[in-house]
């Protein structure tokens, strides 16, 4: 489990089981299953290979657990229902695959704009296109950060087993309702597809961020003034605060202010600034061996654990490599990458694209930065790295350091 | 009757209109309608898309939402979802309605939520300047159609009809004193509603296609139009000139959210994910073990290897499992793959498989290069027909036609192929496996496959079939 730090907790989640529980589900039941403990009650979902299973989950558990689902006419407006039921006061989510993600871009776009909390899991597949319908990669890992016109941050978070499936889906309503943004939430077909072993937590070891409900009356109520951490507070639709909601550049009242150059730039810096100036809360990330490690390898997803256990095999050979998971792709755990890599003489980043996250490793590290090798391990056929491919390639960028 | 004017919010006004734009007197309508109905402006959602009609919901003060182009019945209808007891009226113009949203006001008809859509329908996309839309008429000029318009114009009251929407009617600006009657019905419709109101656009339409002045647009609207009852009466010569309006459709159907609720509340429990209790381990210690179900679509090979690794984790152990499949619902290739070890298990998919179980020849062929020296091979030779061993165990064991033959069900061949496994392989406990196969398949075929395990089992531990 991942642990969130919370302001507050919610006294009731609901439909949990009251004890732990052992279980064999797949990843993509377990980001339902997850999403019912982090209390969600909206799902809008359209079928897409590999991402159904989720809508078929949730199919039932909706309506099982007092929440609403719709199966909708396309991506499109999958994005605008879960973004209009959580306006109206609803915790909502929705899924799809590479193809479908790209049609839900604008609509990200309007839920970061009139920053409204919201999961969007792409459980990426083979692209660009139709590509490879139901094998895996890690081909939207830019899409995530970039797909939507327009200067913003996001958060996306990569899971890489069946019980991160259920935990991080938790995890993305929290940072979602935290910082009013949508969440990305980003399994490969690998993990989404695959069964493991999960123990789910009982009730009470769940912990929800809720709502940020306004703290003022109605009538001195700005809807987007924001608080101390730059996040407004955020009042339901029909509760009594009436507004004016806008995916045009808006002032604090919520109206539009498209020729007030000073508004739209506060606007902006203001929405990059409330993730970006947290992004201590934010980062998640997990590393090994990396205080001594002359290799370090940068790995994400499925391809982390091939990663985790070709590390396993160097070590045992007597080869320093280390492994460093960044968790939130974005924002990248850069400062912690920074410090992870100082004793390596080189970093190798396997992933299942042609070097997509290795290119923000790069950025992170800076065009000064000659002493360490970036070594990009890149597969686009639609399987999985193999940990011999991590193993071969630290020994051979060793022998060439 | 007038309007309440604490239902404007006096700080977007003035409007964004041009003078001689029909927009005022649509929203005008809509404030005095819903005084008459005594709504409350908290239980009011006003949600658009975009475009100059887009602005209306700016102007009153109610829960008011501006979405993207084209979207808003998707916002609104997750609105809807979530506070069923707000009223939430769409204001959409021609080209965001009909042109970018028309896949979703088929499906909002279709859906029948309750909620109403007024589409102010000016024939022209007027916020850019005066292209064509759906709506514009044959011939007509616009910035985007300078040679007169090629394209035919969308009815969209008979879309809305076919579509489902529960009530549609249309009307004009020309005819303001009509507008709050036609939209008092439809607030009160428990359905989608949808009403056109055709109005003047002077700016994009008016200028481009010699209307001189906005009277002139209006008196279009006065001699254009007909009522629906006088427009049956006409010949089809004249009702090429014409347009109709009034009510077209007014009708009582089952509601989206009501439907729902009825399903939802005919849900007895919630079905929570199935516990497996785990013994503590026996000890003994498997490593990694790495095993691969390969047939055809339709075998039950992703059920073997769920119910394999169910077994394992009864036992203590840990099981990864993992499947690949083709574009094919049924037939078409395979692959079920178990991983199975004494903790947790990093990389997902099998290497080199300490064992194949080959269901088809095709998938022998494909997977028996990935079995490790010494590994075994377990072949059902109804299909598999030719083995090549080298450096591997064979096992060939016609699963199927036992299956077919002895217990009349072929398609047990897959538990009986885990009997097979337990009894071949000394760490599956037989009884886990049981426990698993009843866990997973429905009572009714409890007898068939317990049958089919025993049997494997008892095939496995002995020496039938030839090794």
């Amino acid at each position: 489990m991942c642990n969130f730090p919370c302001d507050s907790i919610l006294d009731e989640v609901i439909c949990m089981s009251k004890e732990r529980k052992i279980c064999f589900l797949q990843g993509n039941e377990a980001c339902a299953e997850g999403a019912i403990a982090a209390g969600a009650n909206f799902y809008a979902g359209y079928p897409i290979t590999p991402a159904t299973e989720i809508a078929e989950g949730l199919s039932r558990l909706m309506p099982e657990t007092g929440g609403k689902f719709i199966q909708m006419e396309d991506e499109l407006s999958c994005m605008g229902a879960i973004i209009g039921a959580s306006m109206a006061g609803a915790k909502s989510m929705t899924a799809t695959s590479g193809p479908g993600f790209s049609l839900m871009q604008e609509n990200i776009g309007y839920a970061v704009m009139t920053e409204t909390p919201c999961v969007v899991v792409d459980v990426q597949r083979g692209g660009p296109s139709t590509g490879l319908p139901t094998l895996p990669a890690q081909a939207d890992v830019m899409q995530a950060r970039w797909g939507i016109h327009g200067d913003h941050a996001i958060i996306a978070l990569a899971p890489a087993s069946v019980a991160e499936m259920f935990s991080m889906t938790i995890d993305c309503f929290n940072l979602a309702e935290k910082y009013r943004t949508p969440v990305i939430f980003l399994p490969d077909a690998i993990i989404g597809h695959m069964r493991e072993k999960v123990e789910l937590p009982a009730d009470d070891e769940i912990q929800l961020y809720p709502r940020r409900k306004p703290s003022v009356p109605p009538e001195d109520f700005k809807p987007y003034e924001p608080c101390e951490d730059g996040v407004p507070e955020m009042a339901n639709m029909g509760d009594g605060y009436r507004f004016y909601v806008t995916g045009c550049v808006h002032d604090e009242t919520g109206s539009p202010k498209m020729m007030q150059p000073k508004v739209s730039d506060a606007l902006i810096r203001r929405l990059e600034g409330k993730i970006v100036n947290n992004r201590d809360d934010i980062v998640r990330y997990d590393e090994k061996y990396t205080e001594d490690a002359e290799v370090l390898v940068v790995a994400y997803g499925s391809v982390f654990r091939s990663a985790q256990s070709a590390v396993e095999a160097l070590r045992k050979d007597g080869i320093k490599a280390g492994y460093f998971r960044p968790i939130t792709l974005w924002p990248s755990p850069d400062r912690e990458f920074l410090r992870a890599v100082e004793s390596a003489r080189a970093v190798v980043v396997p992933e299942m694209n042609l070097g997509q996250y290795a290119g923000e490793l790069a950025r992170i590290l800076g065009a000064n930065e000659v002493v360490r090798k970036l070594v990009p391990l890149t597969k686009v056929n639609g399987e999985l790295i193999r940990p011999d491919e991590i193993y071969d390639c630290v020994k051979n960028v060793l022998e060439e350091a | 009757m007038s309007f309440d004017k604490s239902f404007l919010r006096q700080s977007e006004l003035p409007t964004i209109f041009c003078p001689g734009c029909g927009h005022g007197v649509v929203t005008q309508a809509f404030l005095r309608t819903v005084k008459e109905l005594g709504w409350d402006k908290d239980d009011v959602f006003s949600v658009s898309g975009i475009g100059c009609s887009a602005r209306i919901p700016a102007y009153c003060n109610t829960s008011s939402v501006q979405t993207t182009h084209g979207r808003a019945l998707a916002f609104a209808t997750g609105m809807k979802m979530t506070r069923p007891e707000k009223h939430v009226v769409l204001f959409l113009g021609d080209g965001d309605c009909t042109a970018i949203g028309g896949n979703h006001f088929l499906h909002a008809c279709r859906r029948n939520i309750d909620m109403t859509v007024i589409i102010l329908n000016n024939y022209i996309y007027g916020m850019t300047g005066g292209q064509a839309s759906p709506a514009t008429p044959h011939g007509a000029y616009s910035s985007t159609s300078p040679y007169g318009n090629i394209d035919e114009q969308i009815d969209i009251c008979q879309v809305a009809v076919a579509a489902g929407a529960s009530f549609v009617a249309r009307s004009t600006v020309y005819h303001a004193q009509q507008l709050p009657g036609i939209m008092k019905k439809a607030f009160n419709n428990h359905g989608l509603s949808v009403i056109e109101v055709l109005g003047p656009c002077p700016t994009g339409f008016g200028r481009q296609n010699k209307f001189r002045d906005v009277g002139e647009m209006y008196d279009f609207l006065r001699d254009a139009t007909v009522s629906t009852a006088r427009y049956e009466q006409l010949s089809p010569e004249e009702k090429e000139q014409k347009i109709p309006i009034g009510i077209f459709r007014d009708v009582q159907r089952p509601e989206y959210i009501d439907k729902y609720n009825a399903m939802a509340a005919s849900i007895k429990s919630r079905k929570e994910p199935e516990h497996i209790e785990c013994k503590s381990s026996d000890g003994g210690q498997i490593g990694r073990f790495e095993l691969t179900f390969a047939g055809s679509g339709g075998q039950g090979l992703v059920l073997a290897g769920i119910i394999l690794s169910e077994t394992m984790i009864r036992q203590g152990k840990f099981a990864v499992h993992t499947q690949s499949y083709g574009p094919e619902a049924r037939g078409g290739s395979s692959k079920s793959e178990v991983v199975m070890g004494d903790g947790d298990i990093d990389y997902p998919e099998v290497l080199n498989a300490d064992l194949l179980v080959a269901m088809t020849q095709a998938s022998y062929d494909k997977y028996r290069k990935d079995v490790k020296k010494g590994g075994l091979i377990i072949a059902d030779t109804t299909y598999v027909t030719t083995v090549e061993q080298e450096d591997v165990n064979c096992l060939s064991i016609p699963i199927s036609q036992i299956c077919s033959t002895d217990l009349g069900d072929i398609r047990c061949a897959n538990i009986m192929t885990l009997g097979i496994l337990a009894g071949k392989l000394g760490f599956i406990e037989y009884d886990a496996l049981r426990e698993s196969v009843l866990a997973r398949l429905a009572p009714k075929l409890h007898d068939l496959n317990i049958k089919a395990l025993e049997a494997g089992y008892a095939l496995g531990r002995g020496t039938v079939g030839k090794e």
